[in-house]
């Protein structure tokens, strides 16, 4: 199975992957993206309102093939 | 001989030279396994009780959906079925993480053990309360630990676990488990887990060289953790350094 490196965009922090995950196929590529964005948030959400959180997916040639994105927007309603 | 089982039982009690005997008896015949590979499974009832020699196990559950969780891992010196002796099957499975040597325990060997040997009873004995202490401190960990912080955790148990049996050197230990594994203990993602292992790295918490883990700096990640080692019970209820609160139970006569 090809081997995908799962960077992170944590608001203005990246987090370059080196280690890599094997995935069979998009399907697989898009559940590992996904299924990680909600633990990851919870670790540093609530720190404000606003808070973004990416995953963005590379393959073995360093080209980006799948991105999911998680975003925080919270305030009081406007009256 | 190295006898991890020895060496994990004389935390918990002085055992006589005739106890020393046999255990090491009970260690004589040790059978190679391959790393990720079935020890026990899901309600088998074995009719023997395994104790890990050499290399490192894992108690895990399989959920409907595939997934597993690791709810313990096991190091030399631990029995992976004891309580088997006295259950009828086993609710979780057990499996190698690397190559161990394994000693297959006759359940009448137990009966013996415990039947004969007041000391290595209370040392057993010992031995399951602490499994289970491990497990109320996984619990918490599970349920309210942010990821990093209960990696570092698992790291700081391991590093004193392994300690306790002569298995720590320079501050560097074993440790083979996969990044799959570290998320299947910890309960979260496999991206999730890549991401912190490489954050408490960056820390300078923890490096990691091949298969093996060199803590850093021991105090500034148990901070970092917010571990408090009480749980893995290193320290005798007899010894006087151990600062506890005797509790002397007379009512209300004292102090009234």
């Amino acid at each position: 199975m090809p081997l995908y490196y799962f960077d992170v965009l944590d608001g203005e922090r990246f987090i370059r992957d080196e280690t890599g995950h094997e995935c069979a196929d998009v399907a697989a590529i898009r559940r590992a993206a996904i299924e990680s964005l909600p633990g990851m948030a919870s670790d540093v959400m609530p720190d404000g309102d606003r808070h973004s959180i990416a995953v963005k997916v590379r393959d073995g040639d360093g080209v980006y093939v799948y991105e999911a994105a998680l975003t925080l927007n919270a305030g009081p309603v406007d009256r | 001989m190295y006898n991890p089982l020895l060496r994990k039982l004389s935390r918990a009690i002085d055992l006589t030279a005739e106890d020393e005997k046999l255990l090491n008896e009970v260690i004589g015949v040790q059978r190679g396994v391959e790393a990720r590979q079935d020890i026990i499974q899901e309600g088998d009832r074995p009719e023997e009780v395994h104790l890990i020699v050499q290399g490192f196990a894992c108690r895990y559950k399989l959920l409907p959906n595939g997934e597993r969780q690791i709810v313990a891992i096991l190091i030399p010196g631990d029995f992976c079925d004891l309580h088997v002796a006295i259950l009828g099957e086993m609710d979780h499975g057990i499996a190698t993480l690397s190559r161990c040597k394994v000693v297959h325990i006759p359940r009448k060997t137990i009966d013996e053990l415990t039947r004969n040997h007041p000391r290595i009873t209370h040392a057993l004995w010992w031995a399951t309360l602490v499994d289970e202490g491990i497990l109320r401190e996984w619990i918490t960990n599970l349920g309210r630990k942010p990821a990093e912080r209960h990696i570092a955790s698992l790291m700081c148990e391991l590093y004193l676990r392994l300690k306790s049996i002569g298995l720590v050197s320079d501050h560097t230990f074993e440790l083979p488990m996969t990044q799959q594994e570290v998320a299947d203990a910890v309960g979260i993602s496999i991206v999730h887990a890549n991401r912190m292992l490489a954050e408490l790295r960056e820390r300078g918490l923890v490096a990691f060289q091949g298969r093996r883990v060199r803590i850093t700096d021991i105090d500034e990640l148990v901070a970092f953790a917010g571990f408090n080692q009480n749980y893995l019970h290193l320290t005798r209820r007899n010894n006087p350094e151990n600062g506890q609160r005797i509790v002397h139970d007379q009512g209300r006569e004292q102090g009234t």
